[in-house]
């Protein structure tokens, strides 16, 4: 009752008939310093930042200090109902498993509150929040921009958390626009790249208690310069420049230094 | 472009001229969000709601699971167009955030290390000339395609059945490039890097290993172009790893580095991640416990309803051609059945053109029904090696591997 031949139509590898198959001998593997094909050439392209936010609630502050740090909410907020056991074990497995900087007692809270919300009754948040993500979504233009090296650092890096107009999520994660800390001594900017931060810390009077990223080990001394460069020019901040040689001499000069700084008790420190 | 600034971008709402299940949201402008009409579609299952967006580098519209990092479905209709998905419809599936938006190709390398006897740092000009170009058609799906289907409901992206898309890839042989450096004796296993990170330095970099042999095969291909382009960034540019057959998990994107191993990977994405249960179809029930888990690898049957959605109205008395698409998973689909009398009897359909065993292939028959009134439609794909697909749905907790036969209800009218 097998219609065709299939096992006949095995030969699936086609060796391609339009390119020169064979090569002379100066571009042998790991030898050509020729240019690549133009229709390989560089490609530069901008994601879309997501801006939404989890519900309010007891433990949406964690939510959105913690879990924002590696992805956005959607689908968080599409998950089928779970119990409170349950997201314990998925909140341990990104502990655990993918390094999630959230601290051991913030654990139960969080589960709690996820449980609430993917119970049903907040159904209808949730399609809001599903909502806001899409028009959201709609809003921010990402085809093909070729964006200067310190913003596309910044879109990928940075613009998650503190948001693509630097403004930050009100609580969660403080402003970069108008902050003291990007527009305070440089030292202590690139520091807060470099080593990332945890614990208290007072951005314009108005207190933070979550963690950001260290950075050191994922960008070159150039990159965190063009990024700082970059953030300290935009949303009306008026600090100046920061060269790569700065990033240079205080990734020396820190270089004994393990862990994230803890919020104001050493950033105040660095002038 | 990017966007100015966090106030309200007031520009002239977007209604979509769509009908279904596709509606428009946000009207009144009292949101708190931006005052833009959001497009959006109802999956069929609870807590199903997804925006359509467009915002994503060369892509246009896709339903949005998620956006950082990004999760894109391509909307089913797509499949109905033909049997080849479009790049800017394709699917996109990210495990870890921090992904490089710039890749400027002339500084690009892929290394090919470890357990080998000359170690190479490849250009992408090596890629295109130093080995022979070859093409495949396959079919590459999401280990978790369509988990938001499984009942019980399980944890993970809540996917419909767009997380598949199939594509003629064209690139080099793997086998020719790990020949070229010379796969020491003693080697084990190939593992894949792409240029991706977590966010935080804790999180494990997206590895997968292949075994030696599977490496080696001459099927597994080192891909820079998808349907006679260089790949969307999101999809992998500028090459991606092509696994016929074998689930998506596999064909690391952005891809690197590859190093050959001496013994067994146990990096967390091989060894923990992406397990299925060692039973036929990786099914289990709920309550079963201590199961032994591997990793997933081969893909199984399945076929699809495309030119019919779930409810709708077709005439009675008149000859109706009903297609869709089907693929043999590890293998060539070789027939399709499709019943309307609940699966007792079968009838053929007639298959499209073959694109070879690892691509969909699609298929169609002429429907008449006499009288009105509910009806429904099942359809089913046998492979080469005589695999098909169960009548009841697998269950893992992974929700992994779904493929039971497709069923749609139409009212004939």
């Amino acid at each position: 009752m097998i219609q065709g031949a299939p096992l006949a139509l095995a030969g699936l590898l086609v060796a391609g008939a339009a390119q020169p198959r064979i090569a002379n001998a100066d571009t042998a593997p790991g030898k050509t310093t020729s240019p690549p094909d133009a229709r390989w050439g560089s490609v530069s392209v901008e994601l879309p930042a997501s801006g939404t936010l989890f519900p309010a609630g007891d433990g949406a502050v964690i939510a959105n200090s913690q879990c924002l740090i590696c992805h956005s909410a959607g689908m968080v907020l599409t998950q089928p109902a779970r119990t409170q056991e349950q997201w314990k074990e998925t909140i341990n497995k990104m502990r655990s498993a993918y390094g999630a900087p959230l601290p051991a007692e913030q654990v139960d809270p969080l589960a709690t509150y996820l449980s609430r919300l993917s119970s049903g009754k907040a159904g209808s948040d949730i399609a809001q929040s599903n909502l806001a993500m899409a028009a959201q979504a709609n809003s921010e233009t990402a085809q093909g921009a070729v964006a200067a090296d310190g913003a596309a650092i910044f879109a990928v890096r940075c613009a998650a958390c503190h948001q693509p107009g630097g403004t930050g999520l009100p609580g969660v994660f403080p402003p970069l626009a108008g902050s003291n800390w990007v527009n305070g001594p440089d030292a202590a900017a690139v520091q807060i790249l470099l080593h990332g931060v945890q614990g208290a810390l007072t951005v314009n009077g108005i207190g933070y208690n979550g963690a950001m990223p260290t950075f050191g080990d994922q960008l070159s001394d150039a990159e965190i310069a063009k990024v700082l460069t970059y953030i300290r020019g935009q949303w009306g901040n008026k600090a100046g420049p920061v060269g790569a040689e700065l990033v240079s001499a205080q990734r020396a000069a820190s270089a004994a230094h393990a862990g994230p700084w803890n919020g104001d008790a050493d950033l105040t420190k660095i002038k | 472009m990017r966007r100015s600034s966090n106030s309200p971008v007031l520009t002239r709402r977007s209604f979509l001229a769509g009908a279904g299940a596709v509606g428009v949201a946000g009207a009144l402008g009292s949101f708190s969000w931006p005052a833009r009409a959001a497009e959006f579609i109802e999956l069929p299952f609870a807590n199903g709601r997804r925006g359509l967006v467009r915002n994503f580098p060369q892509k246009s519209s896709m339903i949005l699971q998620r956006t950082r990092p990004p999760l894109l479905e391509t909307p089913f209709e797509v499949f109905d167009r033909g049997v080849f998905t479009p790049n800017d419809r394709f699917y996109v599936r990210w495990h870890l955030a921090s992904i490089p938006t710039t890749i400027d190709t002339a500084n690009f390398r892929l290394s090919v290390r470890g357990q080998v006897r000359q170690p190479m740092s490849l250009t992408m000009h090596d890629l295109l000339h130093g080995f022979e170009a070859v093409e495949v058609a396959a079919v590459n799906q999401c280990s978790g395609n369509s988990r938001g289907l499984f009942n019980p409901r399980v944890t993970g992206g809540q996917w419909d059945n767009g997380a598949m898309g199939n594509a003629l890839w064209r690139g080099v042989r793997l086998k020719d490039v790990l020949d070229s450096a010379g796969v020491a004796a003693g080697a084990v296993q190939v593992r894949f890097k792409g240029l991706d990170t977590g966010v935080v330095p804790q999180t494990p970099n997206f590895m997968k290993s292949l075994t030696v042999d599977h490496a080696r095969d001459g099927e597994v291909m080192i891909a820079y172009e998808m349907n006679g382009e260089p790949l969307p960034l999101l999809n992998g540019f500028p090459l991606r790893l092509v696994v016929p057959g074998w689930y998506a998990t596999y064909w690391v994107k952005m891809l690197q580095d590859i190093e050959v191993l001496d013994e067994p990977d146990d990096n967390y994405w091989t060894s923990k991640a992406y397990l299925i249960p060692d039973t036929p179809g990786a099914d289990i029930t709920p309550e079963q416990k201590n199961v032994k888990m591997v990793p997933i690898n081969r893909m199984v049957p399945r076929s699809f309803f495309t030119s019919l959605t779930e409810g709708a109205a077709i005439r009675h008395g008149h000859t109706l051609n009903v297609r869709g698409i089907a693929f043999g998973g590890d293998s060539g689909v070789v027939r399709v059945l499709v019943s309307v009398d609940e699966g007792r009897r079968w009838q053929d359909a007639r298959l499209g053109t073959y694109h070879g065993k690892y691509s969909f292939r699609q298929w169609e028959i002429p429907l008449r029904f006499a009288t009105a009134g509910p009806q429904r439609l099942m359809v089913k794909a046998v492979n080469a090696a005589g695999a098909g697909q169960p009548d009841r749905p697998n269950w893992n907790v992974g929700g992994f591997m779904r493929n039971v036969i497709e069923s749609i209800s139409v009212q004939v009218v």
